[in-house]
């Protein structure tokens, strides 16, 4: 500090000339004489070394010393990096109970996947002085399960290399210091800026996890295999349909006043007692945050619950959507013909709550992607329709088989029919039968997306079979 | 000046406390870390990292960290299945003592790039070296092929290790045209054929060299089976024996073995006897 002024000085002796200089060695050494009252390399007598360990101890002693554990929530960004390189996908929010010890271990529960909700794992932690202040979790934990760059694990629709964008090292972000942190602590991921926060548990909060309560909320919350889910509170009606962001994504669709749909997306999470709307809804004069004591009924097939805890709600399967666009069907089929291209599923057919219920992953060189092709070509003097389920050969992509279909037959109510045609090439049972599945007599419903650019083809029979279509060009 | 005199001077608060993360991060020690003290750390003079520190792998990429019930069996392969062989072959275990890369870091997963391929391991140096996909390991015969490519990588990397030490001869750099940057579009058959023992051999020199070490010690990848298969089977695919890919890899063959002959003083078809005869009583 001192030497600054003198530079200022010396410049300010260069500009101005001798004349003037009297004055600034004055203004000068008004300035110097302040400086040394306020130098000073301590906060309350604490060098910064003493104040980040007392940080530390802090932030650690708040975590081990919840008596209940702690609620962590974790929602991406929809952007998720590898190797310096960003892809962008759905959004999603991922929940967990933890507990930390003071000996660097923590246990956890996961909303990920049912058989992480009721087995607690055991991994490690640490608090540790980065740039920030960094809590991170330094061994494979539930935790890491979605940040796998493996998709097998991860379930990443966001490619090979990248997990869903969920960090598991972050930096405290809360603006206060970690003495003074309350029951909830702010947390930002240091490679992808997750945000997660910790909310301290209450004791029935954590009986309730030990007790199997996210493992059963979760199956309760899954019994129901309709694509549309009716929500009945009172007077008030909503749909619920699965929403593109993977398996916790949910569409709320309503009819407004004069009868037009209305649809909102949201992610989902489990706790032990509920089903999380991370994007609250407003229905009506209802707003839906979550859903409490979910109790299925397997006599009637429905699920009794609470919105928000307060008000008594009813959730039942339904065949038919609450509005149906009954032009999506041509509009689905005109859209690829008049470009002269097909549509894609990567996850095929998805029946009674099983996903790829034809294991049409596992097929002999299967390129990862199958097609329908409106118009594909003309066989026996007819113009058909091809699915098929595509292969790697010869060092590219290749249609080797499929089943054809006749022109598609849009009816009044909305919904499309494939008549089955012909099978193409040596088709394999798995294929096989997902074509014929295509080409059922009671045929489907169209239903266009939030992107404008994925139709999911509802079977119209029972509402539990659907496939997406995704338009890649 | 009197006033600039006295701005110099100031009382500086001693420093009592060290700074934060100084001599090295401390947790609190359990089996895992008491096993790497003695089965690694004590004899071999080798430090293990398996807890995520960040900034120690490459930074802005998605790497998990190893699940912590993976370490102990990971690491008793190595020592019984790659380490252990060294050690019978050259009577004790001074010489893994001495070039054994000093730190040893694992990690849950793979390193994946963003032409497709993955990292498996790396070595720096001549001290370290980064063992990937502890997580997928496992020692049953189901999984021998993953076990392989665990064995693979970790003997490829020690390969490294012993040529930043003291480098093969400079003529295996001219055994051998066509190194590129572009190996994983050249199919493993064509590469065989072309004189490499595995596709990524193609990558340079140093890696063809260690490829050879690694695909003669615990078999290559792409083989004949699909999937890992030993260092003969690989050579069949290279042609017959008057072929140019078979000779060629057989003077790459007669390089490696002369060199730890030389250098090392170790038989290397001794070695790889060991290696094998480890490796298949290993297996459950």
């Amino acid at each position: 500090m001192p030497q600054r002024i003198c530079k200022l000085f010396a410049i300010i002796k260069t500009l101005f000339g001798m004349k003037k200089l009297v004055m600034y060695m004055l203004a000068a050494a008004g300035l110097m004489a302040g400086c040394k009252k306020t130098f000073d390399d301590t906060i309350n007598g604490e060098t910064p070394d003493q104040r980040i360990a007392a940080a530390m101890a802090a932030y650690q002693s708040k975590l081990t010393k919840a008596p209940y554990g702690w609620l962590m929530l974790e929602t991406t960004t929809g952007t998720a990096f590898n190797q310096g390189v960003s892809e962008t996908g759905p959004v999603a929010t991922f929940a967990y109970f933890m507990e930390f010890s003071d000996s660097n271990k923590v246990k956890m529960f996961s909303d990920f996947d049912t058989s992480m909700a009721v087995v607690p794992k055991s991994s490690d932690f640490r608090v540790k002085s980065l740039q920030r202040p960094a809590l991170i979790f330094d061994t494979y934990s539930y935790l890491h399960v979605p940040c796998d760059p493996d998709p097998r694990v991860s379930k990443s629709p966001f490619g090979v290399g990248y997990g869903w964008g969920t960090d598991f090292e972050f930096s405290f972000s809360d603006s206060v210091s970690a003495a003074t942190l309350g029951d909830t602590i702010r947390l930002t991921g240091n490679l992808n800026s997750a945000r997660a926060m910790l909310v301290k548990a209450t004791k029935a909060q954590r009986d309730a996890y030990y007790a199997g309560g996210l493992k059963s909320t979760m199956l309760a919350w899954g019994n129901i295999q309709n694509y549309f889910k009716r929500v009945t509170a009172g007077a008030t009606q909503f749909e619920m349909t699965p929403g593109l962001g993977g398996a916790k994504s949910i569409d709320i669709n309503t009819l407004d006043g004069s009868g037009n749909l209305k649809s909102a997306n949201s992610s989902l999470y489990f706790t032990a007692t509920s089903v999380n709307l991370v994007t609250p809804v407003v229905v009506g004069t209802q707003t839906v945050n979550r859903f409490e004591n979910i109790v299925w009924d397997p006599g009637t097939a429905t699920i009794s619950t609470s919105i928000n805890g307060t008000t008594a709600a009813l959730i039942a399967g339904s065949t038919s959507p609450l509005k149906n666009d009954v032009n999506a069907p041509r509009a689905w089929w005109n859209k690829a013909v008049n470009a002269g291209e097909y549509w894609v599923t990567e996850t095929n057919f998805h029946i009674n709550g099983k996903d790829d219920f034809y294991n049409i992953a596992a097929l002999p060189a299967f390129a990862g992607f199958t097609i329908f092709w409106p118009r594909f070509g003309v066989t026996g003097g007819v113009n058909y329709d091809l699915y098929s389920p595509i292969v790697i050969a010869n060092g590219g992509v290749s249609i080797n088989y499929g089943v054809g279909y006749r022109p598609p037959v849009f009816t009044a109510g909305g919904t499309v029919i494939f008549p089955l045609y012909v099978t193409l090439g040596t088709i394999p049972t798995a294929a096989r039968n997902e074509g014929i599945k295509i080409g059922e007599a009671t045929g489907y419903y169209l239903i266009l997306k939030e992107d404008n650019l994925t139709y999911d083809m509802v079977n119209v029979a029972d509402a539990k079979s659907w496939i997406q279509w995704q338009w890649v060009f | 000046m009197v006033a600039l005199a006295s701005c110099n001077k100031e009382d500086f608060t001693p420093l009592t406390t060290p700074s934060p993360g100084l001599g090295g991060d401390t947790w609190t020690y359990d089996a895992v870390d008491k096993f790497i003290l003695d089965s690694l750390t004590v004899p071999f003079n080798v430090a293990v990292s398996y807890r995520w520190l960040p900034g120690q792998l490459d930074f802005p990429s998605d790497i998990t960290p190893p699940d912590k019930d993976q370490v102990i069996p990971m690491l008793k392969a190595l020592l019984n299945v790659a380490y252990l062989p060294y050690t019978q072959q050259t009577g004790s275990t001074a010489f893994l003592r001495r070039y054994l890369p000093k730190t040893l870091e694992l990690a849950g997963s793979a390193e994946y790039l963003p032409n497709g391929t993955k990292f498996l391991g790396q070595a720096e140096g001549g001290t370290s070296m980064l063992l990937y996909e502890v997580n997928i390991y496992s020692r049953l015969k189901k999984d021998s092929n993953t076990f392989k490519q665990t064995m693979h990588t970790m003997h490829h990397e020690f390969g490294h290790i012993l040529h930043q030490n003291v480098l093969y001869p400079v003529s295996f750099k001219t055994i051998s045209t066509g190194y590129t940057g572009n190996w994983y579009n050249i199919a493993p058959v064509t590469a065989r054929q072309n004189g490499f023992i595995t596709q990524y051999a193609q990558a340079g020199p140093d890696e063809d060299f260690v490829e050879m070490i690694s695909s003669m010690l615990a078999g290559g990848d792409n083989g004949p089976s699909g999937g890992y298969d030993e260092y003969e089977q690989l050579l069949v695919q290279a042609g017959g024996p008057t072929s140019t890919g078979y000779k060629t890899i057989k003077a790459k063959e007669a390089v490696v073995v002369d060199y730890f002959q030389r250098v090392w003083n170790i038989d290397f078809y001794a070695l790889r006897a060991k290696c094998r005869s480890a490796f298949v009583n290993y297996l459950q």
